[in-house]
């Protein structure tokens, strides 16, 4: 019996996580407006606090549970990266569907990938959100969003269209282009079907790497939300601002490590546990509906494209 | 001809990024701020004159001195590459090999030991090294070393790059995603050439199964394992930059992550500059690094599925 652990894993780690986003703040002990404790009991006993029975995490600098904070961030850290991947796979169906019929398409989305895929993303965004453009617009979420997307569309494109191209070898869709089926008659009925599974399991995977991406931002102190807030200076004189962080996000607490790894190391420890958790989680299911179907597979093919290639081959067969 | 044709295009996209690297460093990075009651309303100074003049400015710099530009330190930007670059080449290279070599062995192991309780130790630790955060394991692995020196145990220099043995840490923390990378991929072509006739033949033999893996079988999967070069490359590139950071040691991504000066306090009015010769020397030599790699990996590819056609028809 060869059981798919993985996909078992994945599809719990996801649940658990949806219940986090949605029930979250109810939880027992979450405090949800996270407030700021400067003393704890005792007047002398100020953060940071050590993990004990009342912060099962330990608090942050400025005394906030990081318990509550990490539950309370998993919405907004989460929800920003599923936004992401839905947004650029959506526009990469399209895109990549397209060049796989359209010669034009596909030299854009050469071009686009020439440009945009050769160098890592990550380097592309610290520069991207450094511009100071970027740094004062109280839209920086949005376009830092947009750049990502824009970037990660044109290679998810490109595995679209290389999963199309091996359905158009078959007879079968032969038979269907000569039936004269139309461009969506074609990707509803031919490209959707076959290629889907693929599709959801690079999906969930992308959405592991989006989360590893923002968790390596936030260690640069890059967040994509960001505003800055007055800390000090004179009174009707010169201020000074810090660049905080709006939305509660895990990554928040990787920004600090140089010095909280030796005093107080659960803070980023927390932080990152939670985002390799949900990765964890991610990758397993993507691993599991990949291998749910490979599964089905004789020993010794291709594991790339191994199931489109299977119902490929369902209907090379001569009949 | 038509390998040519694709170095060439290579070259064309290299370029084109290049020319955007140089345009987008030159961008000035002045800002301004009016004062409404007590706020600071913020903003970023752009003028199309000052930036033409940045783009005059440096170009008549780098006919003038020959050289890419000069650092915030006063040193020429090529100075600063060469003593970066070996500290960087130190930790990659050997990165680069280790990973091989154990991506390999852990690829062959993944595959001799696909059921059983010792599969535990091969494709699900291949499969954990591929979905952990390098950064979790380093914030694990420094957090364990500091608990352990606190304890009075050992005392090691953990940050930097004054020891010797700085570059070992780094050296592990960038090949552990590789490895598990490379074992992935190692396991796939195995399990691909498994079927074939000359597997089965020596295996009708008698050879022993350690022999037919390591002198037959892996030895077909060298080509199909030299395809996925560049990638690796890649991902030992990005991580390099955290891992660096997160090590403290000086090599080429904490310079470049310096260069960029990212800022997480400012004083109203204050230019947010970066060291634009710096920034474009650093980035000309990754992208002259990537250039190479990729262009080592056109050819690859090209002869080895030249040589599959062959073997095919």
């Amino acid at each position: 019996m060869n059981r798919n652990w993985s996909l078992w894993l994945g599809t719990l780690g996801c649940f658990i996580f949806l219940i986090i986003i949605f029930l979250g703040p109810n939880f027992p002990g979450v405090d949800a407006q996270l407030k700021q404790n400067f003393y704890w009991k005792d007047l002398f006993n100020i953060p940071i606090f050590s993990p004990d029975a009342d912060f099962p995490f330990g608090s942050d600098r400025k005394g906030v549970d990081m318990y509550s904070a990490l539950i309370m961030g998993t919405r907004y850290t989460l929800l920003t990266v599923l936004s992401i991947s839905i947004i650029a796979f959506s526009l990469a169906l399209v895109l990549g569907a397209g060049a796989a019929h359209n010669r034009g398409i596909h030299w854009l989305l050469k071009a686009w990938n020439g440009v945009f895929s050769r160098i890592p993303l990550l380097f592309f965004v610290i520069f991207f959100a450094t511009i100071p453009f970027f740094i004062f617009s109280p839209h920086r979420f949005y376009y830092l969003v947009g750049a990502i997307i824009v970037i990660e569309t044109g290679k998810l494109a490109e595995f679209v269209r290389k999963s199309i191209l091996i359905i158009q070898t078959t007879d079968y869709f032969q038979s269907g282009v000569v039936m004269g089926t139309g461009f969506w008659g074609l990707f509803k009925w031919y490209y959707w079907p076959n290629c889907f599974s693929q599709w959801l399991s690079h999906f969930f995977s992308h959405v592991g790497s989006i989360l590893f991406l923002l968790g390596q931002l936030g260690i640069f102190n890059i967040f994509l939300a960001q505003a800055m807030i007055p800390i000090g200076g004179v009174p009707g004189g010169l201020a000074t601002y810090e660049f905080q962080n709006t939305l509660p996000n895990w990554a928040t607490y990787l920004s600090n490590f140089y010095f909280d790894i030796d005093p107080a190391p659960w803070i980023p420890l927390s932080a990152a546990a939670f985002i390799t958790a949900a990765m964890l989680s991610f990758h397993a299911l993507s691993d599991g509906i990949r291998r749910h179907y490979v599964n089905q597979l004789p020993k010794g093919q291709p594991k790339l494209n191994a199931f489109i290639e299977k119902q490929a081959q369902k209907w090379r067969k001569p009949a | 001809m038509t390998l040519f044709l694709k170095l060439l295009v290579n070259l064309f996209f290299w370029v084109s990024i290049a020319v955007i690297i140089v345009l987008a460093a030159l961008i000035p990075r002045e800002t301004t701020f009016e004062r409404i009651g007590t706020i600071d309303y913020m903003a970023w100074d752009f003028s199309w004159k000052a930036y033409e003049e940045n783009i005059v400015n440096y170009y008549r710099d780098v006919k003038e001195n020959k050289s890419l530009g000069t650092t915030q330190f006063k040193i020429p930007v090529e100075t600063e590459l060469h003593h970066y670059g070996l500290r960087s080449l130190k930790i990659m290279i050997p990165a680069f090999l280790l990973s091989i070599i154990l991506g390999i062995i852990k690829g062959v192991y993944d595959y001799t030991y696909q059921k059983g309780p010792r599969k535990l130790f091969g494709t699900f630790t291949t499969w954990l090294g591929q979905s952990i955060p390098d950064f979790f394991i380093i914030f694990s692995v420094q957090t364990f070393l500091f608990f352990l020196m606190d304890q009075g145990f050992i005392k090691v220099d953990m940050y930097g790059d004054e020891q010797w043995y700085n570059i070992i840490m780094p050296i592990l923390f960038l090949s552990m995603y590789p490895v598990s990378l490379i074992a992935k991929y190692t396991a796939e072509a195995l399990e691909e050439e498994e079927q074939k006739d000359y597997i089965r033949t020596a295996l009708s033999k008698g050879v022993p199964r350690r022999m037919i893996i390591w002198k037959h079988a892996l030895r077909n999967c060298y080509p199909k394992l030299l395809l996925h070069f560049m990638p690796v490359v890649m991902t030992l590139l990005s991580a390099m930059l955290v891992v660096e950071f997160l090590t403290m040691y000086r090599g080429i991504g904490t310079r470049l992550l310096s260069i960029l000066a990212i800022q997480t306090k400012m004083l109203p009015g204050q230019p947010l500059p970066i060291d634009p010769g710096a920034f474009i020397g650093f980035s000309f030599l990754i992208i002259f690094v990537l250039l190479i790699v990729q262009w080592i990996d056109s050819i690859l590819t090209h002869f080895l599925t030249k040589q599959k056609e062959e073997a095919a028809s």
